[in-house]
């Protein structure tokens, strides 16, 4: 049994994390036991053992991490250090999952993962073929009564991190690229007979990638007719449930050190022909208060620092890079895709919170975004997948990934990957 | 499966589970599951530590793992212990023990009730607290934890904010109609409940066909997990109006080294101890 478990557990997780240019003998790639409080690299995690790496390329990030019980992991005091940057730059407060919803399509059952069952119930050991040329942690999870060997944190290539041919004065070409890596920490919780990675990859050009992968089987209970399942085996007749996973993330922002960012949103509307093509106009939306949005063409959100700026004079921001999302609107709380919500320690969960220091307050996102003035912004994310089951899904089910990504923009004055020789080509005029 | 048995038991012989799955959208008998289907639906042994590489907690790097992975060494760190701890990390069973303690000291929530109708509060989990955010400047180096209990007595759900380093408790807070994930000896009494019951006969027979003639008779039997279930938060039928304002349960369920037996149709209400289904 043990076996078919290891092989399953490495076929998912081999083509996103196997790393083999970085295995052997690269010791930036590695974790390190960190440095304690006081030196620029690590994060302030007291007695712990910060999260600290340093890429290939020379960014490092580094982090507090935990388990907790219903939000699974949590990373906390994410600080982003650019290459050349003498000092990390504080990023986020906090990370964490805030509600994984799972409603069949059959109007039979529902699951609310985290606040009804939760993420570090039910984590589970990490096998070192899970997780190669990386480090597992191991940590207590005072529900299970026992230590689980809950996260991962390993270095996974990326591809091109960019290329071009640059000229010079003589014509001559010279090629400039890069491989990009990615610093990648996850756990895996088992649900029943669904298996969840929780994964956040930190990209060495500063991309934050935040994902839910889901694997293990579909409900081998849920079936259902045509219209709300779909037919997997042999012929029409046993239609696995199609269903949601509404997944939600909470980042407490503290860019720079500092609580007080701003939130903007930025559409972008037709504005006429101009000689050679439409005019598109890109305008700016401060969000001052408490916000419930959905996404629309060409729309964005950012968190702007009051607290640092790069060398260009350019406040810091980090923009939220949405990608494809299905709202599900049978519920509240999770028919917009974005909630921008003034912090609160006991609001943690965007739906189910049970803390009962919220209490009156409602126990869902959208009660709560309404309208208070923002100074110190908690930004909830809404990504869903409706899935209708294929006859590819079945056992054990090819992983499927939902997410976001939050981007630097303006965090430094040129990309952190640029090479020496052209970092001074630095706006208009070369 | 008679029509009380609401409980639908999982694919069993080979051909996938089709077969099954035939027989559970029909209503038919209930059957059980393959042993394709245990191999992969077995947990993980909890206890099970298939590599040796431990390092200690400053890490040991060029640990040999799992060579046959192939990619590489992997270095292990174990979980932080004592009581003594600072800052942004998990909490150690030290930790989780003392606070368990200073909660619960000087008879404090004497009146509650737990599960099984004993005296004393149910314990549910334990969490880091937030940073202390008062003047906005968040201080993070003290270890505050939050215990949370669950007082059958009177329905509520009680939370104790304590101090590690003082060893008080800072502020308590209390409510009703919250419902966190059950606890692993909730999660047993619903099972026990459930067993019990009319509405358990489905269960009960596809134990028994899952292991050739056993009975069930106790949770031990079973690997479960809880659900709770809040009818604040989903759709439920009238008869499940209470859940929510009552502590419920519904469980995953597995025979252990066997199949699951589908019982997430039923609902436990540990409150009043009865037992409903959702459709």
């Amino acid at each position: 049994m043990r076996t078919t478990h290891v092989r399953r557990a490495l076929g998912t997780a081999s083509a996103l994390l196997l790393l083999p240019a970085l295995v052997a003998g690269s010791t930036t790639g590695r974790a390190v036991a960190a440095p304690r409080a006081g030196t620029a690299a690590a994060a302030d995690c007291g007695t712990a053992t910060a999260l600290t790496r340093t890429l290939p390329n020379g960014t490092g990030w580094s982090m507090c991490w935990r388990m907790s019980g219903t939000k699974g992991l949590v990373l906390e005091k994410i600080a982003y250090r650019p290459r050349k940057e003498p000092q990390p730059l504080k990023v986020l407060n906090s990370a964490t999952l805030a509600q994984v919803n799972v409603p069949y399509d059959s109007g039979l059952t529902e699951y609310n993962d985290l606040s009804d069952i939760g993420f570090g119930n039910t984590a589970v050991d990490i096998g070192p073929e899970e997780c190669p040329g990386g480090t597992i942690s191991a940590a207590y999870i005072p529900q299970q009564e026992r230590t689980v060997k809950a996260l991962c944190a390993t270095t996974a290539p990326r591809g091109h991190a960019y290329r071009s041919d640059v000229y010079d004065e003589h014509g001559t070409a010279k090629k400039y690229t890069a491989q990009g890596s990615d610093l990648v920490v996850f756990s895996v919780s088992q649900l029943g007979w669904y298996e969840y990675v929780t994964q956040w990859n930190f990209s060495d050009d500063g991309t934050i990638t935040a994902k839910m992968g889901a694997t293990g089987d579909l409900s081998p209970g849920d079936y259902s007719g045509e219209g709300t399942g779909w037919p997997i085996g042999k012929g029409r007749h046993d239609h696995a449930t199609s269903h949601y996973h509404s997944v939600f993330w909470r980042l407490d922002f503290g860019l720079d050190g500092s609580n007080r960012a701003k939130v903007e949103q930025y559409d972008t509307k037709k504005a006429g022909r101009g000689a050679g093509s439409a005019v598109l106009k890109t305008t700016r939306t401060p969000v001052g208060r408490e916000l419930a949005a959905n996404s629309a063409l060409r729309r964005w959100w950012r968190v702007v620092s009051t607290a640092g700026k790069n060398t260009d004079r350019h406040p810091r921001s980090w923009e939220l890079v949405r990608q494809h999302s299905d709202r599900y609107d049978a519920h509240a709380y999770t028919s917009k895709d974005l909630y921008v919500t003034q912090y609160r320690a006991c609001e943690r969960l965007a739906s189910g919170n049970s803390d009962p220091a919220c209490h009156g307050r409602g126990t869902s996102v959208d009660k709560w975004a309404n309208g208070e003035t923002l100074t110190h912004p908690v930004m909830w994310v809404n990504v869903g997948f409706h899935h209708i089951p294929r006859d590819e899904d079945q056992t054990p089910m090819p992983i499927h990934w939902q997410g976001f990504q939050l981007a630097p923009r303006d965090v430094t004055a040129m990309s952190p990957l640029t090479p020496d020789e052209l970092s001074g080509r630095n706006g208009r005029g070369h | 499966m008679t029509d009380q048995g609401e409980s639908r038991s999982l694919p069993q012989k080979g051909g996938l589970g089709r077969g099954i799955k035939r027989a559970l959208w029909g209503g038919g008998t209930a059957v059980v599951a393959t042993a394709v289907m245990i191999g992969i639906t077995l947990p993980r042994d909890a206890s099970g530590d298939d590599h040796s590489t431990t390092g200690g907690p400053a890490a040991a790097p060029g640990a040999p793992g799992q060579q046959d992975a192939g990619s590489g060494d992997v270095t292990e760190n174990e979980a932080p212990e004592g009581a003594h701890q600072s800052g942004r990390g998990p909490l150690t069973k030290a930790e989780v023990d003392r606070a368990k303690s200073i909660a619960l000291g000087r008879d404090a929530l004497r009146s509650a009730q737990d599960v099984d109708g004993g005296r004393g509060p149910e314990y549910l989990d334990t969490d880091l607290a937030e940073p202390a955010d008062a003047t906005g400047a968040r201080t993070d180096r003290a270890r505050r934890v939050e215990v949370l209990f669950y007082d059958y007595g009177h329905d509520r759900l009680v939370k104790k904010t304590v101090d590690l380093a003082s060893g008080t408790v800072e502020r308590t807070d209390t409510a009703t109609g919250l419902q966190p994930p059950p606890s692993a000896d909730e999660t047993r009494e619903a099972a026990s409940l459930l067993i019990g019951d009319a509405l358990g006969t489905g269960l009960r027979a596809d134990f028994t066909a899952a292991t050739k003639g056993g009975d069930l008779t106790s949770p031990d039997q079973l690997r479960l997990r809880g659900i709770s279930f809040n009818t604040a938060e989903q759709s439920a039928p009238a008869g499940l109006a209470k859940c929510g304002r009552h502590r419920c349960v519904r469980l995953f369920t597995q025979v252990k080294d066997g199949p699951w037996i589908d019982t997430t149709n039923l609902v436990v209400d540990l409150s009043d101890r009865t037992v409903g289904r959702i459709h």
